[in-house]
């Protein structure tokens, strides 16, 4: 079997070039937000987001609607619902966040216990990437779409609000509006990524390709690119390594990525010590 | 050198201005003028409210009462036009953050740009320009994180000569800062004075004030004293300035 037999013959399943496709787009969009994710201290911010969509997706399937509908009431709203917890009272934010997460995801939990239906809750904890529909991919390209225009046309603003928002108060930008529109961008991304890797290894897609680019260069400008390229590469080889091995998939894709990360940082300290 | 639509006159204007956060009183009934053309030392304790005055200034901060008005217009409308800029503490930026010098001195275009912020070739002469006299032109494409904290300083001038701003509010700008950048930094500020800007600096260092400062404003709370620098730093109103903290009716222990 030749090297271009072994790439080609995962493509000859209609279900494995969606895992492609999804895998793929997941991890470039995930992987650009996650250059300002990690430079701005949401890390956990993702993760809380992803847990907390459980109980939209759940009734989202109950009802017959898109499960990135569900998904984007119900992280948008666990959004909301850290701002009011933490701004209310002399709760910290992690403490908001854990509370706002947790409950959120049992009201999945228990969802999916009482209302009849077809879910398995494996797949959305972990994902379901080689029983993802046409429908499912179709979603996952409009959202993408949505994400990466806005970016597209307010990186640079996305930047200096990360950077300095006072200076971007005082020159007439509105550092509340571009904090909700990054949460926004936010939930919108764990919605593409749901699909892939589900809810549970979300947050390593929003950290981990942000965090290799920070230490591979200097310049958010470039781990803009860096971030996604890298992101796209793991995500295409720990796809064929768990369509040879019969691994999971969503799995695979992390753990290049976590790998990946490990050999950069063992790289770049030992030419630091050099 | 640059078309500021000069305004004759009092730019920043505060009438009985208070802010208080929670039970702690910042600004007590402040009122204050500054003037375009003139650099002005705010000097005070640590808990005098210079900060607070100037986030009043900014808009970062809303008085429980009374009126700020900037070039006649209101803060908010001044922050649309970008007419004020800000050079804050070093202890408030993000060292670390994987951004160029001239990246940052970009940022104070901002205000002027379209939606997606991309800057036209006037854009990128007024950066170049304001990093030639803040002397940084040769650190362009340093990491911030690589500078020192002068260095650093003359960065964030730079980014507020880019945005040519009216008013320039500089909140301890020698703190940190070895001899000889205090010293171009002072040289900088006083050629923006020399073209219409109103600069306000707040400063624990007095000694740099003299020379620099067309009038100092001892501030607790409110401005105690408001004259030429010579008298303003008398040790007589020094004293009631440092001394107001201390006094019962300060409203502070």
């Amino acid at each position: 079997m030749s090297l271009i037999d072994i790439l080609a013959e995962p493509f000859g399943y209609e279900f494995m070039q969606r895992a492609f496709a999804i895998t793929l787009i997941a991890s470039i969009v995930c992987a650009v937000l996650s250059c300002w994710l990690v430079l701005v201290g949401w890390s956990l911010m993702g993760d809380a987001v992803s847990h907390a969509v459980l109980p939209g997706v759940v009734i989202a399937y109950a009802l017959g609607a898109p499960f990135a509908l569900g998904a984007l009431i119900f992280g948008g709203g666990a959004v909301l619902l850290i701002g009011v917890v933490r701004g209310k009272s002399e709760i910290k934010e992690d403490a908001a966040i854990g509370i706002v997460f947790t409950t959120l995801f049992a009201l999945g939990l228990v969802l999916i216990s009482v209302v009849p239906s077809q879910i398995d809750l494996t797949h959305i904890l972990f994902g379901n990437l080689l029983g993802a529909s046409a429908i499912d991919l179709w979603q996952v390209l409009v959202v993408a779409a949505i994400v990466l225009l806005t970016v597209l046309f307010t990186k640079r603003d996305l930047t200096l609000f990360t950077f300095d928002p006072v200076h971007a108060h005082a020159i007439g930008l509105s550092p509340r509006r571009l904090n909700a529109l990054l949460l926004g961008l936010l939930a919108l991304t764990v919605v593409v990524a749901l699909q892939a890797v589900g809810v549970i290894l979300v947050v390593a897609m929003l950290i981990i390709p942000g965090v290799t680019a920070l230490i591979l260069t200097h310049r958010l400008s470039r781990m803009l690119w860096v971030a996604p390229l890298l992101a796209g590469c793991c995500a295409l080889l720990g796809l064929y390594i768990s369509y040879y091995s019969n691994a999971s998939a969503g799995g695979m894709v992390v753990l290049t990525q976590g790998m990946v990360f490990f050999v950069v940082l063992l790289v770049v300290r030992v030419r630091g010590a050099a | 050198m640059v078309d500021r639509n000069l305004t004759p006159g009092n730019v920043v204007e505060l009438s009985r201005v208070s802010v208080s956060y929670g039970s702690v009183r910042a600004l007590s009934d402040a009122s204050l003028t500054l003037s375009a053309g003139r650099v002005t030392g705010l000097v005070g304790v640590n808990g005098s409210g210079k900060s607070t005055l100037m986030k009043s200034i900014l808009g970062l901060v809303m008085p429980n009462s009374g009126e700020i008005s900037i070039m006649g217009q209101s803060v908010a409308q001044a922050r649309k036009g970008a007419r004020i800029a800000y050079v804050a503490q070093s202890e408030a930026i993000d060292e670390s953050f994987p951004i160029s010098v001239r990246q940052v001195v970009e940022t104070g275009r901002y205000g002027a740009l379209g939606i997606t912020r991309r800057l036209k070739p006037r854009d990128h002469e007024l950066c170049g320009q304001a990093m030639s006299r803040t002397g940084i032109m040769h650190l362009s494409d340093r990491s911030i994180g690589e500078l020192s904290g002068g260095q650093r300083k003359r960065v964030f001038l730079a980014r507020a000569i880019a945005q040519q701003a009216n008013i320039m509010l500089l909140d301890e700008p020698f703190s940190g800062v070895d001899r000889s950048s205090q010293d171009s930094i002072a040289a900088v500020i006083r050629s923006l004075a020399g073209e219409g800007v109103c600069v306000l600096i707040s400063s624990h260092d007095i000694a740099s004030l003299p020379g620099l400062c067309d009038e100092v404003v001892l501030w607790y709370q409110r401005a105690l004293f408001v004259g030429p620098p010579g008298e303003a730093l008398s040790d007589h109103n020094l004293a009631r300035a440092f001394s107001a903290g201390l006094d019962p009716e300060g409203g502070e222990s």
